[in-house]
C-alpha cells in the first residue's frame, strides 16, 4: 500500500512544491497522475521512488514508513519500485541490454538468467535488433523503450513512469500502457504521470490531478467504457519472474 | 591501457585517468627510497662486520726515542703477549716503512718521517665468535709499558651505525610521507570520481544497489589503477636501482658493492606495489562509503 498524508516538499531551503498531499493507493491499483508543466508531478514521483524525503508529513511505501525506514533496508525497498525516468537515465556507456540488465545485476541475477529475460523484454519492447547499441544511438522512442524495460525487468510491485509515452508514436503508447496493464493484472501498483489525454481517456483508471503542489479534483473523465478497450497485443503475454522464476504467487512474483 | 567496463563510467574521467600514474610515481619514489634504506642497512652491517672482527694496538715511543733496540725488544714482547691471548687468530708488527710510506703524503716531500717518534703499530685479528678478555690484554701491556693502548674501533662503529641509522630514517620517512601522500591522492581522485558520477551513482541507488556495490566498482577501478601504476612505478625504480649498481661497479666504486641489493632486499622491494595496492584500495572504499551516507 501506498499513502500519503500531509506531505510536503521542497528543495533545500526554497518554497514547498507540493502542499498537504494526501492519498492512498491501494495494492494493485493503476492510476494516472496529471498536472500542468511545473504542477509537481515529478517532485511527487521522487517521493515515491525514494529519491527525495518530505519536507513534512507521512509517507507509506509499500508497507514502509519511510521516515523510520534504516537506510541499509532502503536498498531492498527500491528494487520493490521500477521507475521510467522522464528523461531516461540511460548509462551512455552501457549497450541497451547492459542497461536493461542492470536490476537484475544488482538484483544478483546469474548471466544466463539475465540473458533470457532481458532477450524476451527488449523483444517485446521492439529493440531485439537494438540490443548492442549504445544509447546514443537510439532514437528517443528507442531510448524510451529501453528505459521501460529496464523499470519492469524485475517485475516490482510500485511502477512509477514519468511521461513514459512523451517520446512515441500513439500505437507504442498504447501497447506500453497494455504492458503497464498487464504488469499491473499480475499485482504491480502503476502510477503513471502523463499529458496525454486521449491515453488517459481510453485506459479508464483513476487520476490524481496536480495544480500548484496540491492534489485537486481531476477535470478529466475516461470516455472509453471498458467493454469498447482494444485486447492486449498477443505478445503482451506474462513475464515469467527473472529473479524467481519457480516463486509462488500472483503471477510468479515474490513478497 | 586497456579499459574495463564496470556499471560506472570510472576510468572516463580525468581523476581516474591520472590514477595509475599517481600511483606509479609514488611507487617509483617509495621504492628507490625503500632500497636505499635496504643498501645503507647492509653496507653499514658489512662495514662494522668488517671492523669487528680486529684490534689495533698502539705502542707509544719512548720518551728517549734514541733506545732503539729497547723499543724493538719491547714491540716483541707486546707483539708475543697479544698472540699468547685467547681468541687471537694473527698479529702482525705494522712495518714502520710502511707507516712512513702512508705518513709521507701528509708531511710534503721537505720533511723526512724518520724524524718524526712514530708509534708503532699491531693489527690483530680475532678468532671468529671468540670473545678476547681486552681487560686482561690490557693489564698485561700496560705491564710492560706504559702507555700501550688498546683500540677495537667502538667509536668509529659507534659513529658509523648513527650515520647510517639516521640515513635509514630518513628514507624509510621518505617512505612513509610517499604512503600518506597516496592515501591523500587516492581520496581527491575517488572523490573526483564520486562527483563527476553523481548521476550515475544515483541511478544505481534508486535502481536498488547497495553502497557497497557502488564502492565495489571504485574499488575495482582503484585497484587496477593500483596494480598498474604500482608494477610499472616499482620496476622503474628496480631498473634505476640496477642501473646505479652497474654504473658504480664500472667505475671503481668510492664503495665498492655498496649500490647492490641482496635478494631478500629486493623481496621487501617487491612489498612496495603490494602496499600501495592495499593502502589505494582501502582507501578507496573508506571514501566512498563515507560520501554514500550522505547520499540519499
Amino acid at each position: 500500500m501506498i499513502r500519503f498524508e500531509n506531505v510536503g516538499m521542497r528543495y533545500g531551503a526554497g518554497p514547498e512544491v507540493l502542499r498537504d498531499i494526501s492519498f492512498e493507493l491501494k495494492p494493485g491499483s493503476f492510476h494516472f497522475l496529471t498536472g500542468a508543466s511545473g504542477a509537481g508531478k515529478s517532485s511527487l514521483l521522487r517521493l515515491m521512488y525514494l529519491a527525495h524525503r518530505p519536507s513534512r508529513g507521512l509517507i507509506t511505501i509499500l508497507d514502509e514508513d519511510i521516515a523510520t525506514i534504516p537506510r541499509n533496508r532502503l536498498p531492498e525497498l527500491r528494487r520493490k519500485i521500477g521507475v521510467v525516468f522522464q528523461d531516461f537515465r540511460l548509462m551512455s556507456h552501457l549497450t541497451c541490454f547492459e542497461n536493461v540488465a542492470l536490476p537484475l545485476k544488482i538484483n544478483g541475477a546469474g548471466s544466463g538468467v539475465i540473458k533470457k529475460y532481458v532477450s524476451e523484454l527488449l523483444n517485446w519492447v521492439g529493440l531485439a535488433d537494438q540490443a548492442n547499441a549504445r544509447p546514443a544511438t537510439l532514437s528517443g522512442g528507442q531510448k524510451q523503450r529501453a528505459a521501460i524495460a529496464r523499470a519492469v525487468i524485475s517485475r516490482p510491485k510500485l511502477l512509477v513512469a514519468d511521461e513514459p509515452t512523451g517520446n512515441v508514436d500513439d500505437a507504442l503508447a498504447v501497447r506500453l500502457l497494455f504492458l503497464f496493464e498487464e504488469l499491473n493484472r499480475q499485482g504491480t501498483t502503476v502510477l503513471i504521470a502523463t499529458h496525454n489525454e486521449s491515453l488517459i481517456r481510453r485506459f479508464r483508471h483513476p487520476v490524481l490531478h496536480l495544480e500548484d503542489g496540491q492534489l485537486v479534483p481531476s477535470p478529466l473523465r475516461p470516455i472509453v467504457p471498458l467493454r469498447d478497450r482494444a485486447p492486449p497485443p498477443p505478445d503482451s503475454r506474462r513475464f515469467s519472474d527473472p529473479i524467481y522464476p519457480d516463486a509462488p504467487g500472483e503471477g510468479g512474483r515474490h513478497g | 591501457m586497456a579499459k574495463r567496463r564496470g556499471d560506472i563510467p570510472l576510468g572516463n574521467d580525468p581523476a581516474s585517468r591520472l590514477l595509475p600514474w599517481i600511483i606509479g610515481f609514488m611507487a617509483f619514489i617509495a621504492a628507490l627510497a625503500l632500497s636505499g634504506a635496504l643498501v645503507l642497512a647492509a653496507f653499514s652491517d658489512r662495514w662494522s662486520a668488517g671492523l669487528t672482527g680486529t684490534l689495533t694496538i698502539q705502542i707509544p715511543p719512548p720518551a728517549a726515542y734514541d733506545d732503539e733496540a729497547g723499543f724493538e725488544a719491547l714491540q716483541k714482547e707486546a707483539l708475543a703477549a697479544v698472540r699468547r691471548t685467547p681468541g687471537v687468530a694473527s698479529a702482525t708488527l705494522l712495518p714502520l716503512d710502511e707507516m712512513r710510506a702512508l705518513l709521507k703524503p701528509w708531511l710534503g716531500a721537505g720533511a723526512d718521517p724518520r724524524d718524526l717518534p712514530l708509534p708503532r703499530l699491531i693489527a690483530v685479528t680475532l678468532e671468529a665468535g671468540e670473545d678476547v678478555d681486552l681487560a686482561d690484554l690490557g693489564r698485561r701491556l700496560e705491564a710492560l709499558a706504559p702507555g700501550i693502548t688498546i683500540d677495537d674501533h667502538g667509536l668509529w662503529r659507534e659513529r658509523l651505525t648513527d650515520f647510517m641509522a639516521a640515513l635509514q630514517l630518513a628514507a624509510l620517512a621518505v617512505v612513509a610521507v610517499v604512503a600518506l601522500a597516496a592515501v591523500v591522492m587516492v581520496i581527491f581522485a575517488t572523490r573526483g570520481g564520486l562527483l563527476a558520477h553523481r548521476e550515475s551513482i544515483e541511478l544505481l541507488h534508486l535502481i536498488g544497489a547497495h553502497d557497497r556495490y557502488i564502492a565495489a566498482q571504485f574499488q575495482g577501478q582503484t585497484l587496477f589503477a593500483a596494480i598498474k601504476g604500482g608494477i610499472a612505478g616499482t620496476g622503474m625504480a628496480a631498473g634505476t636501482v640496477v642501473l646505479l649498481g652497474h654504473g658504480a661497479a664500472a667505475t671503481g666504486a668510492v664503495l665498492p658493492g655498496a649500490l647492490v641489493l641482496e635478494p631478500m632486499a629486493w623481496l621487501w622491494v617487491m612489498t612496495v606495489p603490494m602496499a600501495l595496492i592495499v593502502i589505494a584500495v582501502l582507501t578507496a572504499r573508506r571514501t566512498v562509503v563515507n560520501a554514500l551516507v550522505r547520499m540519499v
